[in-house]
């Protein structure tokens, strides 16, 4: 047993298991994945649980949904969940992959909302939240700068970061003109690269 | 009957536009809620996006904070369905033409293209979460020793926030 799973942990050339999953399986796993989902690693969840443990898809279907759900609009783990359970069942299997992991968090932010409604006047609690969305604000500027280090391959880039971040904070410039027009460029402009690279 | 409508159409749209896992759809959001239909306040819109980093799930089921403060739970359900709905039906919708694209070059055109505008995206998200944060010393000093602590140790988003929340106990009461 432990052998045979050392093998399904190396991946590739692992053929799915030949038993669909229930929709309960899928609803059990997404709902546990996403309840328990605190900053990052999901994704490694998901992968152990559909791959290795329950052997829905192949190593390569699961990276093929990864960049599918990392590519379209939506939160990745909501997408890779949809995805995984569309292939293991179905629109049904997707349905239900999605409830798994929305509601759990739909319930939770209620609750922590509730919370909130009811204590924020409270001098200790409003300190403390005070204290929380200063740090949130810290959380968003250390992304921003891990994501712009992740861009310095290419000066253009940080053309194109600076002319969103001006259009939008400055000239408050609608999301959909932006993505249109400066996602537009970057697109044609690795379009053009990648065919220069073919030739 | 309206108000419902207007909470399909704000997050239904933020739901399509969410490339790059949502991280973008900030500022535009902040533009709809607070500045447009006056739902939540800039400190109100800082607070629920805060609870949504502390919570498990997507940041941006912080929007059921939103709807419910707009109109009640109703709302709450209303915005959560509109923000989360339309992303997924895309994700079954696209599943077989994906299958058909993927080797065609345009996952990469498409995230490394949209890359640079998503991340001047999240820096002026630095400024519409910045509106809502309690203005003096303490607040900026909490927020650099958190981006510090993100960019030095591995120390999760979580935990940071709680530890902030003590620090501003101590300091921002």
């Amino acid at each position: 047993m432990a052998q045979s799973q050392t093998l399904v942990d190396a991946g590739a050339g692992v053929t799915p298991s030949a038993a669909p999953p229930t929709l309960l399986e899928i609803a059990a796993i997404f709902g546990a994945i996403s309840a328990t989902s605190f900053g990052g690693g999901q994704k490694a969840s998901v992968r152990r649980q559909v791959v290795t443990a329950h052997r829905w898809m192949s190593e390569a279907q699961f990276m093929e949904g990864l960049e599918f759900a990392q590519v379209m609009p939506g939160p990745n783990i909501l997408n890779l969940a949809v995805f995984c359970g569309q292939r293991a069942r179905g629109v049904p299997g997707a349905v239900v992959a999605f409830l798994a992991v929305s509601l759990p968090a739909f319930i939770i932010v209620l609750v922590a909302g509730a919370l909130y409604f009811r204590f924020e006047n409270d001098p200790f609690v409003h300190g403390a939240l005070l204290g929380c969305a200063a740090g949130a604000l810290g959380l968003t500027v250390g992304n921003a700068i891990e994501l712009s280090v992740d861009l310095r391959e290419d000066w253009l880039n940080f053309v194109l970061l600076a002319a969103t971040a001006v259009a939008v904070t400055v000239f408050r410039a609608p999301l959909l003109l932006v993505l249109l027009v400066f996602g537009g460029l970057g697109i044609w402009r690795h379009t053009r690269t990648a065919a220069a690279k073919t030739k | 009957m309206s108000l419902y409508w207007h909470l399909v159409q704000v997050f239904s749209v933020l739901s399509v536009l969410g490339f790059g896992g949502g991280k973008g759809i900030i500022p535009q959001m902040h533009m709809d809620v607070v500045d447009r239909f006056h739902w939540v306040t800039s400190a109100q819109f800082t607070q629920f996006y805060t609870i949504g980093k502390l919570v498990p799930g997507p940041t941006t089921i912080f929007s059921a904070l939103v709807g419910f403060t707009a109109a009640g739970i109703v709302g709450a359900l209303v915005a959560t369905a509109a923000m989360f709905i339309p992303s997924s039906a895309l994700m079954i919708a696209m599943d077989s033409v994906w299958t058909r694209w993927k080797n065609t070059g345009w996952k990469e055109r498409i995230t490394k293209g949209l890359a640079p505008v998503i991340v001047g995206l999240v820096w002026s998200s630095v400024f519409t979460i910045g509106k809502g944060v309690s203005h003096g010393v303490a607040a900026y000093v909490i927020a650099t020793l958190v981006v510090v602590a993100m960019l030095r140790t591995k120390i999760g988003a979580p935990v940071l926030i709680v530890l902030s929340g003590a620090a501003g106990i101590a300091a921002l009461r």
